[in-house]
This record gives C-alpha cells, structure tokens and sequence, in this order.
C-alpha cells in the first residue's frame, strides 16, 4: 500500500512538473483507475492512514497546493468509491476545483485539460448529491435543513474557474489560458439550463462580450471545434428563447455544420431547435432522410409539421397540446404557438382560397366557415382580424373591404412562399 | 427577494449570531474573573468620575458635577460583591418582561444608593429583599439622590458605567434593556450634552444591534455589544488621562480586533492586570430573538431606513391591524393616494424590520398592491408583487392566482420574455385552469399574436385589477392595431369599427384618441370614415414611437 502510494505521487509529482496534463488528469480524475485501486485497498480511512498519505504526498510533491491538490483528489475518490458519501465526494471535490483555480492563477495553457477533467466531475458529482439530497428529503418528508443546491453552489465554483481564464492578462497568446473560456463557459451553459437559471446564462454571455470587446478575447471559431459547437449551440436556444430567429438560425446552423459527423445525439439536440426556426422563418420544411436519422424528431414534430404544410388547423392543435408540457419545459412552446398562427393558419386561408377556384374575391364567411370546419369558431370580426394581421405580415397579399365584407387577393401569388 | 432585504434592513442581525453564541459561557467568566481584574477595573472605573478635566466631563451639567465625586468617595466601588451579582440576577429573574424597565430603574437607585453610602461591601445582598415595589421599594433611597438620580442617570448610563457601581451593575443586567426597555430612560436622547462625536458612536452603534427588543424575553445575559460600544466611546473621548497607556493602547486594539472574527473573543482571554472591564468579551446576545416594536400610533410617515429600527417607532402586530382598518376606511372615504401609499410603505417597513411573515403581512402586501394598480403605479405595485411571490412560496395564505395572473400581465407590459418563459414553465396545469389566469394567458397570446380583436375583448372583460395593468401597455397596442389596419382594410373603415377593434367603449373615446395622435384629420366628418390608405404612414409612425419607448419598470 505505501509502496503504491508513493508511487502514485511520484508520478503526479511528474506530471506537474514536466507539464503533463494528461496524465495528471487520470491521476486526478475520481474515476481514474490507479487512484480507484488505490482507495478501495483501504477499507475505513483511519488516522493512521491519512497521515502516511500526508506524509507521503509531502514528501514527493514539491509544492504545497499540488499537494493539498493531491490529497484533495484521494479524499474525493475514497467517499465515492469505499465511504459511498456523496456528500462528502461533493465537499472534496468542491474544495479541489477552488485549490485548482488558485494553482491555475499562476499556470498557463497546459493546466486546461485538468480544469476541464476536475470542473466536468464537479458537476456530475453535484448533480448527484442533489440528487441525494432531494431523495432524502422525500423519504423523511420532512424539510430538513439542506437544500438541493450544490450544482448552484458548483456553479459559483466554475465560474471563479472562468475568470481565472479571462484574466490571464500575463501570458502571451498562444499559452493563455483563454483558451479555456469556451470550454468552461459551455459547462456553465449546461448547468445553468440544468438548473432553469437562463438569465444566468445570459449575464455569462454579457461578460464574454464585455471581455471581447477588450479584444484579447480569440474569436470561437479558433477554437477546438467541440468547444465551439457546445457553445454555439446554447447561445444559438439563448437567441431561440428571446424570439430572434434570424440569430437563432445562423448560430444554430454553425453549431450543425461544425458538429462531428457521428455526434447524432447532439446534432439532434441542434435540430430540435433549428427545425422549427427553419420553419417559421422560411418555411422550410425538413426532408424525409432528416426523419430517418432522427426518429425521436419525427415522433415529436412530423405530426406539427405535416399538418402545419396542410393548413390543418385541426390536427395542429391537437399535436400541439398532446406535446405541450414537452415544448414547455424544453421552452420551445411559444414558437410552436406562433407557427400556429404564422404558418398554419394561413395555409388554412389558402386552401379556402384553392377551394373557390382561386377567385380574387372571397366573402369573408367563406374563410370564417373553412375555420369552422377545423374546429374554430369564430365571427367574421375575428378573420378579418385575423387575415388583417397576415396582410400586415405579408403572408397574404389583398386586402379587406370592410363594406363588402369580401378579402380580396393578389391576382399574383396571393400567398407568397 | 424576501430574505435579502430583511438581512439589509437589520445590517448586524447575522453577524451577531455567532457572538452571542459565546455570551453564556462569557458572563460566567466575567463573574468569576473578577478578583483578578478588580484592581485594574477599578483604575478605569473610578477615573471617569474623577477626570473632571476631562473634555466630556467638563461638558457635563452642573448637577452631574456634583454627583460625579461621590461615586469614588466609595474607594474602588467598580468591582461588585459577587453577592451583589447574584442579587441582579435575582431581581431580574423575578419579573416579567415588561417589568424590566422599572426593575432596571429601581436597582439602579438600589445599587446607586449603597455606592453613595459606601455600602456595596457591607450590605448583605444575599439576604437583602428584591426592589419589587418599583420606585416605591427603594428603601435606600436618600431624597437627594433621588433629584439627583435624574441628572446623574445620563451620566452614568451614558459615560461612567464602567466607574461607578451603576456602571458595572449595567454591565450585568444589560445596558441595552435601560436603552430600549424603558421609555424613561432615554439617553440617545440625553447624552446630546456630551460630545457630537460620541454621541454619534453611541448612538449609531446602539442603534446598529439587535439587542433592543430581545430584551423583552431574555434574563440574565448581558448585552455588551453596547457596553463596549460605549466603552470604545469612553476610550475615545477620555483617552487624554486615564487611558493613555501602552498597554491601554494594546487593549483597545485587541477589544476592536475581537469583532473582526468570530474566534475572536476566544483569542482574547482577559490578561491580567490589563483594565479589561468584565464586560468586554461578551460581545453579543445570545439568539437573535425577535425585534418587537413598542409604538401605538397607528399612523406613521415612511421614512427610508439608514440605521437599524428603532422600537420606540415601530408599530407591534397588533397595532399593525388596527392601522390596517383604519387605511382600508381613510381609502375608502378620502382616496388620497400619496398618503396611503406612504403610510403603507411603512406598514411594510414595519412588518419588514419585525420579520413579520403571516397571513396579515400577505393581506397588506395584496391590497397595498391592488391600490398602487388602482392609481397605475407599477412600481409600487411590482415591489409588493416581489414580496408576495416570495409569501406565496412560503405557502402563507392569500390569493396567488389573482397575483400570478397580474404578473404575466406584467411581464407583457415590460416585454419581459424570459421571465416569462420562465414563468409559463412553473405554471401547473390547476394553475392554467383557473379563470382568472386563463384570462392572463389569453392576453398573452393575443399580444404576442398582434390578434388586437381578440385583445380588445380580453381587455374589456379583464377580471380584478388585471384592467389597470393592460391599461399600462394597451395604447401600445391600438397603435400596432391601427398600423395593422390601416394596412389591411381598404379603402376606409368606419369610427364604430375602429371603437370595437382597438378598444374604446364610445366613438368620442375613439375619436379623442385618433385626434391625439392627429389621425383624426384622415377621418371623413361626414360619414365617419378613416381613409386608411393616407393613413397609414402616420399610423406607422405612431406605432415606431410607443414601441420605442425604453420600459423603466412602470415606475412613476
């Protein structure tokens, strides 16, 4: 046992000293082999225990914090794979990301993949603690004094971790540890949609700009294109959210065209929102091989879609509220309302259009029957409201005589694609 | 937004609680240490009677004068007989909350008196009967002493309590409670005759605890955030004679040390032979206990907070529903907004700085929130609306629906999508299918639609208070919808169609709007009809103004 763990140490020793992050983030890593033989060869942790361990990393690892760092990280492994404490794994592991970010604080580049190893298993390991607490709280019902609150308490922690990025005002470029913004502000992106805090996503996005516009700040595109993807992606829903589809569309399409081939799970991800952009803005439509890939996609939208291509006004909405809790909580409801009313209904006026033959002058109680024969009931005041508004928005060409109670069209393409 | 503002209203409400967690332990130190530090005590105590010369006492009346060199005809009255302590305790045990403001005064006349006749050694404490008469049961009692007591009780509450005996009693039976518990005695009022300066860091620093109303359920513990709130005062201005040594210097640094951490008071045993007044480590009470307040005027104008509450101003529970009544009554007859809104602005405050959270704070918070809506102010109205959510999460009763179905008006006046995002994610389905929220949702939809018939009809039938806060965004849309109008209809649309579509409930409404926004002049005054194409532009321009208009969260 001393023998290995000495030898655990020399070799963490090296890594930090020749700059080897790989290897320093296996040996770092709760989940990395030699440290998981290494724990579960110790049944209780006593004193004794801790001590050889202290005396051991002292005595091979140079430098005060690398061993504080060092120790941390057995501690994180012991609760988790012989104490089963989360609790105690997620105290630990807390405390090693804020010893990592001071050590980082004097370090360049190289240190990036340990950040990203011991940031990413901060998150999980909070998400599971959360999970335990909440699971604790259900089983004694009774409030008990600790809220599920450590992956917003993790959060606090990464985002020391993105400063110490940002401000890497000494090195020079190509050893800056800027080159971890993305990375890290993706993280956060993750657990700030995790945990329902957009705004906070929102502010992180604003402090990215800020520090951009100083301009030392490299553009996404310079940067591993797995970073650039994640975060393209999650500002591209930020855009989707606030109803700036033009936004939405092109940081959503980069984010899909950049995306590794076999990353089908992500590209998913992209198109559940890039679908229904594409749709509202150009009405475009999603080609058959699209549904093929991505059957999850077809069970969710083709319904919507294929009846939204119909005017089925109908069929929409009843797809529409079998979803609703879906598109709420993945915030994609109220674009899915507005396609109702920017792509559906009006395909509804055209075919009450194709009907009578195309003629260029259609009572007003022919449109408001053509919706009532979908289930919507409504007076003419209504549809000529409504056919006001996709006048105004250019989704039918015509106008509304209000005298004669007549809408009349376009004879050239009276609804525009 | 609940929690925060009741830590900033009560600044050193947190930082005591660690403090007090380490009184107990401190007043039985204190007690016990005293043979060692009696000497030293004694030095500092007896001093700020005897340095006349002293810029504060120099200040002081002529009365105080001559009280003042009686205290230490007594020799070296500071250190009190440990009979004597028990006694305090005693008395204090003995009574109510309430009574501790006379039990207070009455040691101290008590205490005072024995000092006077240089009893405090000889008096057998232990047997000696409880001053429960109030002022009556002061069998000690010389008839000039007690004229004197009036002038001399600012002194020594004020300066010399750590001289004279009344002093060191105070220490013991809590300086604060005769700060607050008793209305008589007043010294923030008092101790004016001293010094500004001091005076400022007495009161502001008595001011800044919690102490106060904690009186009023607590016994034995001293309070001694003051106490050495005061005897930082003393070092200050007496720091010419009695306490210019070195080793004074260390102490006073060590005592302004001690609060910068918890651990604090543990670093600092009391060394002996160093003038470390008994008091010094306890630094704080113990929990912190509810602050009650001790007014009974029902009214109160709102006066923005800059330093901790003080209890005298502040209305308990009670008297908080009395004045309820009587605003929901002086609404009802004079509908004088600014008054009422200020005088429910400090009902909050009141509740606020009492951590009063019941179904009464929910009421207060809801109709002071429906008045603000009533006379369109959103600023107001969204402050209460803060509070309320967070009492709703609290699941306090009150009527959460109708609130929540204000909030999503809200967010369409501020043009807030993510919040509502946010909020539509929370929304349960029982939630949805109330009437009143329902009725909100459908708002939102017609505004986010541009569907103005809808919208109009919505707005027309609006449930509660709802109508006031469409009121806030609904010109906003008449414009959209007169754009929208003028661009579909051809080649005119009638006023009474315009009245139903963009809301009005008469044509001369109507009219008087079109006229403000001069769309009037493309009305045909015979039949009554907008020329929509020649009207358009102007509608656009209309529509380009309300829509730029940058939100300042409705405030007015």
């Amino acid at each position: 046992m001393a023998d290995d763990l000495d030898a655990y140490f020399r070799r963490f020793q090296a890594a930090v000293a020749g700059h080897w992050a790989k290897d320093l983030s296996t040996l770092i890593s709760s989940n990395g082999q030699s440290l998981i033989k290494m724990v579960k060869s110790l049944h209780t942790l006593r004193q004794a225990d801790t001590d050889t361990i202290s005396r051991v990393a002292h005595n091979t690892i140079l430098d005060k914090m690398w061993q504080d760092i060092a120790i941390t990280s057995w501690k994180v492994a012991y609760s988790i794979h012989v104490a089963l404490d989360i609790m105690e794994a997620y105290r630990e592991q807390n405390t090693l990301t804020q010893l990592l970010n001071r050590v980082a604080e004097r370090t360049d580049r190289w240190i990036l993949p340990v950040i990203y190893t011991v940031t990413q298993e901060l998150k999980i390991i909070a998400m599971e603690a959360d999970h335990h607490i909440k699971e604790r709280i259900l089983r004694s019902s009774a409030s008990n004094s600790e809220k599920p609150n450590k992956l917003e308490e993790a959060a606090r922690t990464i985002n020391r971790t993105l400063t110490v990025c940002l401000n890497d005002r000494n090195t020079p470029l190509p050893k800056s540890r800027k080159w971890g913004v993305y990375f890290i502000i993706s993280l956060l992106f993750k657990i700030y949609f995790k945990l329902g805090t957009i705004s906070l996503a929102t502010s992180v996005v604003r402090v990215l700009n800020a520090s951009s516009t100083v301009g030392d700040i490299p553009s996404v595109e310079e940067y591993p294109k797995a970073h650039m993807v994640t975060f393209k992606y999650y500002v591209g829903i930020l855009a989707f959210m606030d109803e700036e589809y033009e936004k939405a569309e092109e940081h959503l399409q980069a984010a899909l065209n950049k995306c590794h081939k076999k990353a089908t799970i992500n590209q998913e991800l992209i198109l559940q929102y890039l679908l229904p952009t594409n749709l509202l803005l150009h009405r475009r439509y999603p080609q058959k091989a699209v549904w093929h890939s991505f059957p999850r996609l077809q069970t969710i939208y083709k319904d919507l879609f294929t009846a939204s291509k119909r005017g089925d006004m109908r069929s929409y909405e009843a797809a529409l509220a079998a979803r609703e809790r879906l598109f709420v909580t993945r915030r994609l409801y109220l674009t899915m309302l507005k396609i109702r009313t920017k792509i559906v209904r009006p395909r509804l006026f055209e075919q009450v259009y194709l009907a009578s033959d195309k003629s260029t002058r259609v009572p007003v109680s022919a449109f408001r029957k053509g919706l009532e024969f979908v289930g919507i009931d409504v007076d003419d005041d209504q549809v000529e409201c409504w056919a006001a508004v996709m006048i105004y928005q250019g989704q039918m060409k015509g106008y509304i005589s209000r005298e004669r109670k007549i809408i009349v069209l376009s004879n050239n393409d009276p609804f525009p694609k | 937004m609940a929690l925060p503002p009741r830590k900033a209203k009560l600044p050193p409400q947190g930082s005591s609680n660690y403090r007090g967690a380490y009184s107990v332990v401190e007043v039985s130190k204190s007690i016990s240490a005293k043979p060692n530090s009696s000497s030293t005590k004694a030095r500092q105590a007896s001093s700020p009677n005897n340095q006349t010369t002293t810029p504060s006492s120099s200040k002081t009346s002529k009365a105080t004068h001559s009280s003042a060199p009686k205290s230490p005809a007594n020799g070296n009255p500071a250190v009190w007989p440990d009979s004597l302590k028990a006694y305090v305790g005693r008395c204090f045990a003995s009574v109510g909350p309430s009574q501790r403001g006379a039990m207070e005064k009455n040691l101290k006349k008590v205490i005072t008196s024995a000092i006077e006749s240089n009893n405090l050694w000889t008096i057998d404490w232990d047997t000696r009967e409880l001053p429960l008469e109030g002022i009556k049961a002061v069998d000690d009692g010389e008839d000039k002493l007690e004229k004197l007591k009036k002038d001399t009780k600012k002194r020594t509450d004020e300066k010399s309590h750590a001289g004279t005996g009344t002093g060191t009693m105070r220490t013991i039976t809590s300086p604060s409670s005769v700060a607050y518990k008793s209305p008589s005695i007043t010294f923030s009022k008092s101790d004016q005759q001293y010094s500004t300066t001091n005076e400022q860091a007495i009161s502001s620093s008595s001011k800044a605890t919690k102490r106060s109303a904690k009186w009023d359920q607590r016994s034995e513990e001293p309070a001694s955030i003051e106490d050495s709130a005061k005897r930082k005062t003393i070092s200050i201005f007496a720091d010419t004679s009695y306490l210019s040594s070195s080793a004074e210097q260390q102490r006073k640094e060590k005592r302004l040390r001690r609060f910068d951490s918890p651990t604090g008071n543990e670093s600092t045993p009391t060394p002996i032979g160093t003038p470390d007044y008994v008091g010094t480590t306890f630094v704080q009470d113990t929990e912190p206990e509810k602050f009650v307040g001790r007014s009974i005027k029902l009214e109160k104008k709102y006066l923005r907070l800059t330093s901790a509450p003080d209890p005298e101003t502040v209305r308990p529970l009670h008297i908080l529903r009395h004045t309820l009544d009587l605003l929901k009554q002086k609404w009802k007859s004079e509908r004088n907004y600014a008054y009422i809104c200020d005088q429910f602005k400090s009902m909050r405050q009141d509740l606020t700085v009492q951590l009063i959270q019941n179904e009464f704070t929910v009421n207060v918070y809801e109709i002071h929130a429906r008045i603000a809506l009533e006379n369109g102010d959103l600023g107001e109205y969204n402050q209460c609306q803060t509070q309320l959510r967070s009492l709703y999460a609290m699941n306090i009763a009150g009527h959460p629906n109708e609130f929540l179905a204000y909030r999503i008006l809200y967010l369409l006046h501020t043009r807030n999508r993510s919040d509502m995002n946010d909020l539509l994610i929370e929304l349960t389905d029982e939630q949805k299918a109330d009437d009143v929220i329902a009725h909100a949702l459908k708002v939102r939809e017609a505004v986010t639609d541009q569907d103005f018939h809808s919208l109009m009809r919505l707005y027309l039938s609006a449930p509660n208070m709802g109508g006031y806060i469409i009121d806030s965004f609904i010109d906003r849309e008449r414009h959209a919808a007169l754009e929208i109008i003028c661009k579909a209809f051809r080649p005119n649309v009638p006023l009474r169609f315009l009245t139903d579509e963009i809301g009005f409930e008469s044509d001369k409404a109507c009219y008087d709007f079109l006229e403000k926004y001069t769309l009037n002049q493309f009305i045909d005054e015979s039949t009554l009809r907008l020329r929509t194409k020649e009207a358009y532009p102007t509608a656009q321009n209309n529509r380009a103004t309300a829509f730029k208009k940058i939100d300042i969260k409705g405030q007015i």
